[in-house]
């Protein structure tokens, strides 16, 4: 027990090795630079001052909703075929792991890297609100860190299936995001609007006075039941990417033919 | 059966009714052999279904039918069987973005090596392979070929291999680095490893590998020593060039040992070309027979079929 352990904890130090120095590029850090100096640029001009409506809107349609899944697609969904494309997935699959344990590795090497730059975003965003005169950050951010920790759990767990499933994962994960989340996820006659992983982010945020007051058409009953089927639909997602790892072969003279 | 390597031994590969399908095309074809310890050298066209071979003992690919294993256990989603196995494929791809040194570092901990001992693993691994220390900290995106087929190599030695499995190995070294390479080869067969080469370059495999195995439309054609694969291809004589200090003395004891069926003096200074009957005898009282008729050798060498004339007959 305690030697896989000791294996487990120096493998996820190597995977985060390597996942790291390939994340963590000059290249890579200017380009994310660049694109939060345009982002805050664009906020400060577009928000007006001491209005927490706009900055929420900001933070909640354009933050939350698009660029948060659309990068946890990107890196999630690359993690594993990225490495088939590049030819590079013997260097890992010849490890002395089992499939499923490479894979969850892999994910949770890149869903720390994404934690940590969400992170860092969250911050910027709320001292811009406070640089904008925005009330009632302070106590919004925790609730908002909470939520975003689980949205970047959710949508990562589901990228990395979608990454399995198809090489063309971001095509499919932008119409799911279309056809689930903003589909499923706005009827308002049935249960099946729980699927939709946006639904369980509003319910959350919306335990927050300010967001209920600017958002007042999100749900804000059974927060604890929001963050249940949030981590359900992690552990699902895991389990279905894990055991499509376990039993397909992924080579990259397979993707011509995909 | 077909067997490279296994005599009196325990097979580290055992293939038995092996195939593997892509769908409507054959890759490997009901194959059936084993491959023990040593240097074993994996030889076929194109399309012979080497590489499919090579990624379902690799593990990375799972048989359509049959078994194939690997210290007695399937390769596939085994770790371990995994831990036992060293591979360097043939593709130049690596993850260019990375230094040498970090990318090993993190194989190496990902193959289980002791967190503390990493460094000096990788340092001296990467010592092992010869690459310089000046290079160690560059992005491989800056590597030459032969650099990059040397840090390739160090990936699939990090851990220590008890199977050593290359496709390719020789491709983009220089002559030097190809002797370095066999070197390191021969030094692990010499300590246990077993190794498995995949090449092209046959003249090199000839002097690297005792062991073939011939890969041909996804069957086996033919595997065993070289000597036994020649033998089986000329019958029972062999043709050598023998370079001594009295020629006319050594054909007489030949003759007298009843080990020759004919020679021809080459007219070049103490040059003979033998036919010799019986090779296995020959090969076992040559020496004997040079020291008692006070004889000194200066040159011997086949006259024999080569690896590649093996190969082409073979692949006829």
């Amino acid at each position: 027990m305690n030697q896989t352990l000791t294996n487990l904890t120096g493998a996820l130090r190597g995977m985060w090795t390597l996942v790291w120095a390939q994340r963590c590029t000059k290249r890579a850090l200017v380009w994310m630079a660049v694109a939060a100096g345009v982002m805050a640029l664009l906020m400060l001009r577009t928000i007006n001052h001491g209005s927490e409506r706009n900055w929420l809107e900001w933070v909640s349609w354009f933050y939350l909703h698009f660029l948060v899944p659309l990068t946890c697609l990107n890196v999630c969904g690359s993690m594993m075929r990225a490495e088939v494309q590049a030819n590079t997935l013997s260097f890992l699959t010849t490890r002395p792991h089992h499939r499923h344990t490479l894979f969850f590795l892999q994910y949770l090497c890149h869903v720390g890297w994404l934690q940590l730059v969400f992170f860092v975003c969250t911050m910027g965003l709320f001292a811009l609100g406070a640089v904008k005169g925005a009330e009632g950050l302070g106590k919004l951010l925790p609730l908002f860190l909470i939520t975003q920790f689980l949205a970047v759990l959710a949508w990562s767990a589901l990228s990395a299936l979608l990454g399995l499933l198809h090489q063309r994962f971001m095509i499919i994960g932008i119409l799911y995001w279309l056809v689930v989340e903003f589909g499923l996820g706005q009827v308002e006659v049935s249960n099946i609007n729980q699927l939709s992983i946006l639904r369980q982010l509003h319910t959350l945020l919306a335990q927050n006075e300010l967001v209920y007051t600017v958002f007042g058409s999100w749900p804000n009953d059974a927060p604890f039941m929001a963050m249940l089927v949030l981590l359900v639909a992690t552990f699902f997602f895991l389990a279905a990417g894990a055991a499509l790892f376990t039993f397909r072969e992924y080579l990259p003279s397979h993707e011509a033919g995909q | 059966m077909s067997t490279a390597g296994t005599t009196g031994t325990t097979p580290v590969i055992q293939a038995t009714e092996l195939s593997r399908w892509y769908g409507i095309v054959m890759g490997l074809n009901n194959i059936s052999f084993e491959i023990g310890p040593g240097l074993t050298g994996l030889v076929g066209p194109n399309g012979a279904g080497k590489s499919t071979l090579i990624k379902i003992i690799t593990g990375q690919l799972q048989p359509s039918d049959g078994e194939l294993t690997v210290f007695g256990a399937r390769p596939w989603n085994n770790p371990d069987v995994l831990r036992g196995i060293g591979f360097c494929p043939e593709e130049d791809a690596l993850p260019d973005r990375l230094q040498a040194r970090t990318w090993l570092r993190g194989l190496a901990l990902l193959a289980g090596i002791v967190p503390g001992t990493v460094p000096g693993h990788v340092d001296a691994i990467l010592d092992c392979v010869k690459l310089e220390r000046v290079h160690w900290d560059k992005p491989l995106a800056q590597f030459s070929k032969g650099m990059r087929q040397r840090v390739k190599l160090a990936q699939a030695l990090i851990h220590n291999p008890r199977l050593l499995v290359l496709d390719e190995p020789m491709n983009g070294l220089d002559p030097m680095g190809r002797q370095d390479i066999q070197r390191i080869l021969k030094q692990l067969a010499a300590e246990g490893t077993a190794v498995l080469i995949s090449s092209h370059i046959l003249h090199e495999l000839e002097a690297l590998c005792p062991e073939i195995l011939i890969l041909n439309w996804g069957r086996v054609i033919a595997s065993g020593s070289q000597l036994a694969l020649q033998r089986r291809l000329q019958g029972t004589e062999a043709n050598l060039h023998i370079k001594c200090s009295d020629p006319a003395r050594l054909t007489r004891v030949l003759f007298k040992a009843d080990l020759l069926l004919g020679f021809n003096d080459t007219g070049d200074d103490g040059g003979l070309d033998l036919r010799v009957k019986d090779p296995h005898r020959f090969s076992e009282c040559f020496v004997d027979l040079l020291t008692e008729n006070n004889l000194a050798l200066h040159e011997l060498r086949s006259r024999d079929r080569s690896l590649q004339d093996i190969f082409e007959k073979m692949t006829e």
